[in-house]
């Protein structure tokens, strides 16, 4: 009789044991916690890198007027375009080099002079105080052929 | 005992970072280029104003002559109104071009890649190339026996060009005045030259932009360095 009793208080102590155990194990396990927000302390700075030093060797340069491989009917036309403020720009024909300056927004008219054909044309702007230039390409074609 | 969430602190608000700024930078820089090649294409296409278009012949038939234009198709469409001028500027027949022939074409433009042909002329391919180029550079050596000088370009430090004046050669200076040919070294210059069949180009115009300047004031302006990427 007293061993049975003993038996059933054993049985029950470790019925007993394991499930506040097993609840308790649970209870435990941990939430998930929010990421912690990265912060810097006061006498933290943060790194930057070394800024990129940007090319500034290019200045811009487009051609407006006429448009490329234009067929004109005249030997001597003005070529009108746009680049950076006051440079100097220098056009060259199969004829002859024409100068200009760009005005403060960058515009230029240049008058030019044509062979017969096909002139293949360079064309530079130049900014003599920072040492920036763009140079270009252009082909046009004199003939006074009714096209 | 309930665990309980630590406060977070809120984020630092953002600032723009030198970074973030020289990108913004070389990003607007890249937008204008686009832009400034886009309407330069449009320009181009938009009107039917007559047009020129040079290159090999690739491919050839009765109504139509496909050329190679800087490495990009053009058709050229043949009508009963095309004349053909063959190089001794002689009116022939359209059948007799060949492929691999250099043409020059003018016509107005019917698609973007489509002349509608009313003139073909046969071209030397060379005469489609650029003769000259201009070059801005500093003097760095000047010959005291010879009309020769050696010019560095700003854009390419590692090229030299050796450049003669003959007395054909226009000088200026800055303020595109017509000056006296001598050269200073250290000099900055812009010079309009013609390749020859040596090594040494031919100076058809110069530019010397420290032409007024002291002798000091020069090599300090020469020396100012350019920013590299």
């Amino acid at each position: 009789m007293i061993k049975e009793l003993l038996l059933a208080i054993l049985l029950g102590a470790l019925l007993g044991f394991g499930a506040t155990g097993s609840i308790l194990t649970l209870r435990q396990k941990p939430a998930p916690q929010p990421q912690p927000t990265p912060t810097t302390s006061p006498t933290q700075t943060t790194p930057t890198l070394p800024s990129p030093t940007i090319s500034t060797i290019s200045s811009t340069l487009v051609i407006n007027s006429p448009p490329n491989n234009s067929v004109v009917n005249s030997a001597k036309i003005e070529l009108k375009g746009t680049t950076d403020p006051n440079n100097l720009v220098l056009v060259r024909t199969p004829l002859k080099t024409a100068i200009a300056t760009a005005d403060n927004n960058g515009n230029f008219i240049i008058d030019v002079e044509l062979d017969s054909g096909l002139n293949p044309i360079s064309v530079a702007s130049v900014d003599p105080d920072t040492n920036n230039q763009s140079t270009t390409q252009i082909y046009l074609t004199y003939s006074t052929a009714k096209l | 005992m309930i665990p309980t969430t630590p406060p977070t602190l809120p984020p630092p608000s953002p600032t723009p970072t030198t970074i973030n700024l020289d990108v913004q930078k070389i990003r607007e820089a890249v937008q204008q280029k686009v832009r400034e090649k886009l309407s330069q294409i449009t320009a181009e296409t938009q009107d039917d104003q007559p047009r020129a278009f040079f290159g090999a012949i690739i491919e050839t038939s009765p109504a139509q002559i496909t050329i190679d234009y800087q490495g990009s198709l053009r058709h050229l469409q043949i009508s009963a109104d095309t004349v053909y001028i063959d190089a001794k500027r002689n009116k022939a027949k359209i059948d007799t071009l060949k492929i691999g022939q250099t043409i020059l074409a003018l016509g107005r433009p019917a698609t973007n890649d489509t002349l509608d042909t009313k003139r073909l002329v046969a071209t030397d391919s060379q005469a489609a190339k650029p003769q000259f180029q201009i070059v801005f550079g500093k003097v760095s050596d000047t010959s005291q026996t010879t009309p020769v000088f050696t010019l560095i370009p700003f854009n390419n430090k590692d090229q030299q060009f050796q450049i003669k004046t003959t007395t054909t050669t226009e000088f200026f200076n800055r303020q595109k005045e017509k000056i006296d040919t001598t050269l200073t070294k250290g000099h900055r210059l812009i010079a309009v030259i013609k390749s020859t069949t040596s090594a040494t180009f031919t100076a058809l115009t110069l530019i010397d932009l420290d032409y007024s300047l002291l002798p000091a004031e020069a090599s300090a302006k020469a020396g100012t360095p350019t920013k590299k990427p």
